[in-house]
């Protein structure tokens, strides 16, 4: 019991990180609520189905080239209606937009594809064994590729010019600007990241979560509440917080009751922000 | 004088809304405008909130179920009058905007935003995970109905909406809507010229919610049912009809949501393409029109009132 609740809340958490993590970059360098992080979940996953098995590309290359396009959708999404609304407007329309837009491919998948639900195949077939407990392959390949995407995120942005670009960037924007660095192409390359991020996510639970066109509503408040959770940019705090909440749920979900799970963990998060605003690991900015 | 105009127009609508059971005996039509008045409150009250301090409430549909199962609740235990239960889901919605206002709309920053989401996601799953006492999916039939006939329904809707709208639009006029809109300018300003930010943001999402409780009751009431299907689909709708109808002034939301609401049961037949084109709608107003379709008729007149 309790070594499948670790093994659980482990693969549960690392997905959650991997889409949190992506949310949380886009806040913290380009200062967007960006409501839209779910969708790109929800659009990756449609267009791995549709390379997969519309045009039967072989799987891999199915996969990549999807991410791919959801990291574009990120960046035109960035450059396009989100840096026109910055420019003009006040931040909160922006919130609507976003929103607005993720209902907008939500309805506009289920009248291409209808409610029906989808899924591809996996990579690894053959199931593990990790501490007595049976791990299907493709949760094993999705808690992997989160991990070392979560190790290319951080080596990227210490070890290289561009991400440390990004992370001055996120810093300190007129700072970053006035030593030379081209603020809108960090931009668009964090949103390019933060999407494929999250374009990630979306393909490599599409084999054993279905894809479906409600899919991007939890893939959506989940992050946003690991976000705030973990305290508002910090990366570290967003990974604990994301194996928290793979924990949390998966505790509920096997002593309790699954219909719960969720609930359970934005009640504790409203109850966070009442006793400490900024979050777990994050610094006090009023 | 187009302000004259503007309000002989709106009389002479008010008018002819109360007269129209007498001229024409169309039930379908009083059907659709009782509904299209429950939403116009609607959007009037998510603008009174959102619209004046510039705060996103994403919450409306939970402080709908909060009236509305409410009325299902009470009603099929203890089978008291609508007006009683109207009431209730008023107090009690505006009690839960207070407690989700309370910690969020301190910070600045996306607080409220998550909240308000979450808040929906976790009606939405209690809803399920209760189905014992909200019915779950199929939701809970036989509620007592708002009145005898369907006319007698339309006149409680009509009178309940023209004193809400007229209520909250009152608000918006008076120094209460302006200090509200002075939070949403400049809140430090605002903060550092002495007034309790925080106070004013609190009541007018209280007022808002309890608002929206109560057309969540009334709903319940009309319809002698409330479920998922009738609650959880209002959110981003409402949000739709206050951005396009026009924010800050309440009777441009107000007449946006009576407008889209009455416009939906006519291209009803086009199905997933209405919410598609809905969508869309939103998306372009947002661009290209951030003042709405209606706001128009008051940017004059309010700035008169303020000299």
């Amino acid at each position: 019991m309790l070594s499948s609740l670790i093994v659980n809340s482990f693969l549960n958490g690392s997905i959650y990180m991997l889409l949190a993590v992506g949310f949380s970059l886009m806040f913290g360098v380009a200062g967007v609520v960006n409501l839209y992080h779910g969708a790109y979940y929800m659009l990756s996953a449609y267009l791995a189905y549709i390379f997969f098995h519309l045009v039967s590309l072989p799987l891999w290359l199915a996969c990549i080239s999807s991410v791919v396009i959801t990291g574009i959708a990120g960046v035109m999404m960035m450059i396009g209606p989100i840096a026109y609304l910055k420019k003009t407007q006040k931040a909160a329309s922006l919130l609507i937009f976003t929103l607005g837009a993720s209902y907008f491919t939500e309805y506009l998948l289920r009248l291409v594809f209808g409610a029906r639900h989808y899924s591809i195949p996996s990579f690894i077939k053959e199931s593990t064994r990790i501490l007595g407990q049976n791990v299907p392959g493709s949760r094993l390949f999705a808690t992997l590729v989160s991990v070392l995407c979560m190790v290319v995120l951080i080596v990227f942005l210490k070890g290289t010019r561009l991400g440390k670009e990004i992370v001055a960037t996120s810093q300190d924007k007129l700072g970053a600007e006035s030593v030379g660095i081209n603020t809108g192409k960090t931009l668009a390359i964090t949103a390019f990241v933060s999407a494929a991020l999250a374009g990630i996510a979306g393909v490599v639970v599409s084999p054993f979560l279905a894809i479906s066109p409600g899919m991007w509503l939890p893939a959506l408040i989940k992050p946003f509440a690991i976000v705030i959770l973990g305290g508002l940019g910090s990366i570290w705090g967003t990974v604990l917080a994301a194996f928290l909440m793979g924990f949390a749920e998966t505790a509920v979900a096997t002593y309790w009751t699954p219909n719960l799970s969720e609930v359970v963990f934005l009640v504790a998060v409203i109850l966070v922000l009442i006793t400490k605003p900024t979050g777990l690991l994050g610094v006090k900015k009023t | 004088m187009r302000k004259r105009i503007l309000i002989l127009l709106l009389i002479l609508s008010v008018l002819l809304l109360f007269l129209l059971p007498i001229i024409r005996d169309d039930l379908y039509l009083l059907i659709i405008l009782t509904i299209a008045l429950s939403y116009a409150v609607l959007a009037a009250s998510w603008d009174f909130f959102s619209g004046f301090t510039g705060r996103e409430n994403f919450g409306i549909s939970a402080f709908v179920a909060v009236g509305g199962y409410l009325v299902g609740l009470v009603t099929s235990g203890l089978g008291v009058p609508p007006i009683v239960s109207i009431v209730l889901g008023f107090v009690l919605a505006g009690i839960v905007g207070f407690l989700i206002g309370f910690p969020t709309l301190k910070l600045s920053g996306p607080y409220f935003a998550l909240a308000t989401l979450a808040l929906v996601v976790i009606a939405q799953k209690l809803v399920l995970a209760f189905a014992r006492t909200t019915g779950g999916e199929d939701g809970l039939y036989g509620l007592t109905y708002l009145a005898e006939t369907f006319e007698g329904s339309y006149y409680y809707v009509l009178i309940f909406s023209l004193f809400s709208i007229g209520f909250l639009f009152m608000l918006g006029r008076s120094n209460y809507g302006l200090i509200l809109k002075a939070i949403h300018s400049d809140e430090e300003a605002a903060r550092s010229s002495g007034i309790r930010t925080i106070r004013y943001k609190l009541t007018s999402l209280s007022l808002s919610a309890a608002f929206a409780g109560a057309v969540g009751a009334l709903l319940a009431h009309f319809y002698g049912y409330i479920g998922p299907d009738v609650v959880f689909h209002i959110n981003l709708l409402v949000i739709i009809m206050a951005i396009v109808g026009g924010m800050g002034y309440v009777i441009p939301a107000a007449l946006g949501g009576f407008a889209i609401s009455l416009l939906t049961e006519f291209i009803r037949a086009f199905g997933d393409f209405k919410n598609l084109a809905y969508t869309i709608v939103l998306m372009v107003v947002i661009l290209f029109l951030p003042g709405g379709l209606f706001s128009f008729l008051f940017k004059q007149s309010t700035r008169k009132a303020r000299r």
